[in-house]
């Protein structure tokens, strides 16, 4: 089954008619109204970049030196917006496609990235799989006309291998480009950790948000026995007899680990925003992201 | 080790069910998670709060494990071979002689021979089979041919020592009928020694177990009173040294309950001293105790009674003007004492003595009758006739049809062959309140009756005029009449009384109960119904009185007394080895195997294990609880 079936892009232009209201990037939240500053002051150049408004393309420029050039003016101040989305084994998981993580990590991303392109920010979207090499990557584009190409390009996108966030988030953070807001979108399943991997990107410049992905069944998982777990991602091995007892601890376990990642991000400024695939992606993107603040 | 019954451990296999279940309930499902590192976190923390909660389930297993191990090895019955002397059939006799009361070995050689039968119930392998005997005055089989070792130590708690000598035949022979139909029967002496020197011997094999280590023993082996020459009453007793070490001791002697004299005596070893006193007249109960020896295991033979009859013993007058045969019955009588005068002397000349019975020889009788049991023989009419009051007797004339006609059922006439007598005459006799007991066609030649309380006995023919004296009825006739008239002694125990010795009790005509008043004070009573009493609960050592109740009250028979005078049961040097018959019996060398049985400690294990199993589960089925409520 597609990642964008038919009512999934339905619900997407549903998004494009209110992604005039919204726009992605709360965290440079002064930004001026984009209505108010289409054709004031000049700011700056910048390189053409593919997906670019022709109509903003200085031909004066373009004539005089054969290179496009774009004219920033002062009030549309440019916005680079990083999608990461953690397409470790982990995250393709639970394999009811309702509630899998991957399958809703990408619905957000192509959510997100529609409503920036729409915006004209600039999107990059990395599937994280691996240590870095052989990321799928997209972008950077500009334009509402490339959300279609976003949505082909995450239909692609397959979950594979063990990722280490730290290491995938130190790699990003070196070679992601022009440094912007930062979306990860991740099940921080990561045994190695990720503090270093996210202070790494805000070193850089990042705004981060994060989007903490856990299915229903990894909150309060339906087990209960002798039963020995194999880890999808790594293939480890744990004992364990559940009962009850044993249950009510790990569900303790999984609000602390959250209470502990929740305070990390407060702690350095990043948002963080737990999501539950049970959850519809639609209403998490035009509700919950926008009481949190990280959609305007 | 080895096993009475090893197939039972083949019951072991159970346990490859139990692990194959663990196995099963060990092999855990397999579920893919997305990952494991929250749970590997969980883990963690158990492990770190409960480092043994992993092992718990091993440890389970192991417990259950021994259990089943344990329970396995208890049906399989394993025994450790011990030193044994019991194995096969045994029959035990277990002396209960009164040596075997010494207390050289604690708490004295019974329970010793006790402690040591009870370690061969013990170790009494599954097919032996045990007979005790408890050698007895009266032996007794106490357990025949058993296995079951609870009854048979419960018999053997019960058993107690005789007070006196043993009945060693009787007990041999009950051993040797046990023994019999068993193929390896063997009989196993448990005694001090002191077997009596003729025994039969026995058809099996026989060991003996000796018992006490120790002879000292300082014991009383005489007590008696008797007349010198002089007929000076002398009290004699000897003390016999029966250990091999010197004894000193203090002899004290109490007559009629008050000490009389009292000596420090020096025995020397393996010897015996005589002591002589000389008694006064008024005493009748004697008793002479040791104290204050040296060395003394056995106190039943440090105290001795005896009893002085010298004036007990019947006095009869004979009033005959010469009568050899009469005197010479007389003599021979036992119990009595004759004294003889002639009719002209007449009464008076014995005036002031008294005398228990007055026999009248061919002679009227005297106007004042005396206050005693009469006996006449060929009593004359009175030379003046009687005046006032009718006489007693009516003597008129003779007769000499003396054909017995009749003899009375009397026991008077008991074992009396009154057959060819022939009477040449007798006097007519008449006495209204007599009983002819003999009667000729001419009159009765025998009568007898009471009058004024007193016994009177009448022979209606003299002696001279018959050839009676010289039949063979002739001094029975004369015992059983005096016996009626002067009823002897109770009982009769010259020799004194063993303890737990029957004693027989004659009592007298009138008597209605006999009572027996034992040393401890108890009192022992028997209805008359048949002449002979037999008093049979002299266990006690002592005195003890007898009383024979009549319509009169009680009245005092005399006493006998209790002793342990046995050399055989005061000699408690333990014997090296025992004679039965021709045969020597060895003495028993641990040489034989019993089987001591662990299945009653393994057992214990296993609830043991099994209760240590139960707090493992329960304390680790518990642990987590109580921390979460900690955290909550």
């Amino acid at each position: 089954m597609p990642i964008f079936d038919e009512t999934t892009l339905r619900k997407l232009e549903q998004l494009t008619l209110v992604a005039d209201q919204v726009r992605v990037g709360v965290l440079k939240g002064d930004r001026r109204s984009r209505k108010r500053g289409t054709s004031v002051e000049f700011a700056d150049y910048r390189n053409y970049s593919r997906g670019d408004d022709l109509r903003r393309l200085d031909w004066n420029v373009y004539a005089r030196l054969e290179r496009p050039f774009i004219k920033l003016l002062e009030e549309e101040e440019d916005l680079a917006v990083h999608l990461l989305v953690d397409a470790s084994a982990s995250m393709d998981w639970p394999q009811e496609e309702a509630e899998n993580k991957l399958r809703y990590a990408l619905h957000l991303a192509g959510a997100l990235g529609h409503i920036a392109l729409s915006t004209g920010d600039l999107v990059n979207v990395t599937l994280l799989t691996g240590r870095g090499e052989g990321w799928a990557r997209w972008g950077p584009f500009r334009g509402s006309q490339n959300s279609l190409r976003l949505f082909q390009f995450l239909e692609s996108g397959r979950a594979a291998g063990v990722t280490n966030l730290d290491v995938s988030l130190q790699n990003y953070a070196l070679r992601g480009g022009r440094p912007g807001i930062l979306f990860l979108l991740s099940d921080m399943l990561s045994p190695a950790g990720y503090r270093d991997g996210l202070s790494a990107l805000q070193a850089r410049g990042y705004e981060v948000g994060l989007l903490h992905i856990l299915s229903p069944d990894e909150v309060d998982p339906p087990l209960t026995g002798d039963l020995k777990l194999v880890d999808v991602e790594t293939g480890a091995d744990a004992e364990i007899t559940l009962d009850a007892t044993t249950l009510a601890r790990y569900r303790e376990r999984v609000r602390a680990w959250q209470a502990e990642l929740a305070a990390f991000a407060a702690g350095r400024g990043i948002h963080y925003v737990p999501v539950a695939t049970d959850v519809p992606w639609e209403q998490l993107v035009l509700r919950t992201l926008r009481v949190k603040g990280v959609l305007k | 080790m080895a096993f009475l019954t090893p197939l039972f451990l083949l019951l072991g296999l159970l346990a490859l069910p139990i692990i194959l279940l663990y196995m099963l309930r060990l092999r855990r499902r397999e579920v893919i998670v997305s990952s494991t590192m929250l749970w590997q976190k969980l883990l963690r923390d158990r492990e770190a709060n409960a480092p043994w909660q992993r092992l718990r389930r091993n440890l389970l297993l192991l417990l259950q494990l021994l259990i089943l191990a344990a329970l396995v090895l208890a049906l399989a019955r394993p025994f450790i071979p011990v030193p044994s002397v019991v194995r096969g059939s045994v029959v035990v006799l277990l002396d209960g002689s009164a040596s075997m009361r010494a207390i050289d070995v604690a708490p004295d050689r019974f329970a010793a021979a006790k402690a040591e039968v009870a370690s061969w119930i013990d170790d009494l392998g599954g097919s032996d089979r045990m007979t005790l005997i408890l050698v007895g005055q009266t032996p007794a089989v106490l357990v025949s041919a058993s296995n079951d070792r609870n009854a048979l130590r419960e018999a053997l708690a019960a058993a107690e020592p005789a007070a006196g000598q043993v009945d060693w035949p009787a007990a041999l022979a009950l051993a040797s009928g046990a023994a019999q139909g068993f193929q390896d029967a063997r009989i196993v002496v448990v005694s001090d020694g002191g077997l009596p020197q003729e025994l039969p011997p026995l058809p099996v094999e026989a060991v003996y177990v000796p018992v006490g280590d120790s002879g000292q023993n300082l014991a009383l082996t005489a007590l008696a009173t008797r007349q010198t020459v002089a007929g000076v009453p002398e009290l004699f007793a000897r003390v016999a040294n029966l250990g091999d070490a010197d004894q000193e001791a203090l002899l004290s002697v109490d007559l009629n309950g008050r000490l009389f004299d009292a000596r420090r005596i020096t025995v020397p070893a393996g010897e015996a001293r005589n002591l002589t006193w000389e008694l006064p007249e008024e005493a009748t109960t004697i008793a002479a105790r040791l104290s204050e020896q040296t060395v003394d295991y056995l106190a039943r033979d440090d105290q001795v009674w005896a009893v002085h009859e010298g004036g007990i013993s019947n006095r009869v007058l004979l009033v005959t003007p010469g009568n050899i045969f009469l005197e010479q019955a007389y003599t021979v009588l036992p119990g009595i004492e004759a004294f003889r005068i002639s009719p002209d002397a007449g009464l008076e000349a014995v005036a002031g003595e008294s005398f228990d019975l007055y026999v009248f020889d061919s002679m009227p009788l005297p106007e004042q009758l005396p206050d005693a049991d009469l006996f006449m023989i060929n009593p004359l009419p009175p030379e003046v006739p009687a005046s006032g009051e009718a006489p007693a007797v009516t003597v008129s004339g003779v007769f000499s049809a003396t054909t017995v006609t009749r003899l009375a059922d009397s026991p008077l006439l008991q074992f009396v062959a009154w057959s060819g007598i022939d009477i040449r005459q007798a006097r007519a006799v008449s006495a209204p309140w007599a009983t002819p007991l003999i009667e000729a066609e001419g009159g009765p030649l025998l009568l007898t009756g009471e009058r004024n309380g007193h016994r009177v006995a009448i022979l209606t023919f003299a002696l001279q005029d018959s050839d009676l004296p010289l039949q063979i009825a002739f001094p029975v006739l004369i015992a059983n009449i005096t016996n009626w008239l002067t009823p002897g002694r109770a009982f009769d125990t010259p020799t004194g009384v063993q303890p737990g010795e029957p004693v027989e009790i004659t009592p007298g005509a009138s008597t209605t109960v006999v009572l027996v008043e034992k040393p401890d004070g108890s009192l022992w009573r028997e209805p008359v119904a048949e002449n002979a009493i037999i008093f049979d609960e002299s266990e006690q050592l002592g005195l003890y009185q007898v009383l024979l109740r009549d319509a009169g009250g009680d009245r005092p028979a005399g006493r006998f007394a209790v002793n342990l005078f046995s050399r055989q049961e005061s000699d408690i040097r333990p014997a090296a080895t025992l004679q039965l018959g021709q045969a020597t019996v060895r003495i028993a060398t641990e040489e034989d195997v019993g089987q001591r049985e662990l299945w009653p400690w393994l057992t214990g294990v296993a609830v043991l294990i099994l209760v240590v199993e139960w707090w493992v589960y329960f304390r680790g089925a518990r642990l987590p609880q109580l921390e979460l409520k900690r955290n909550a």
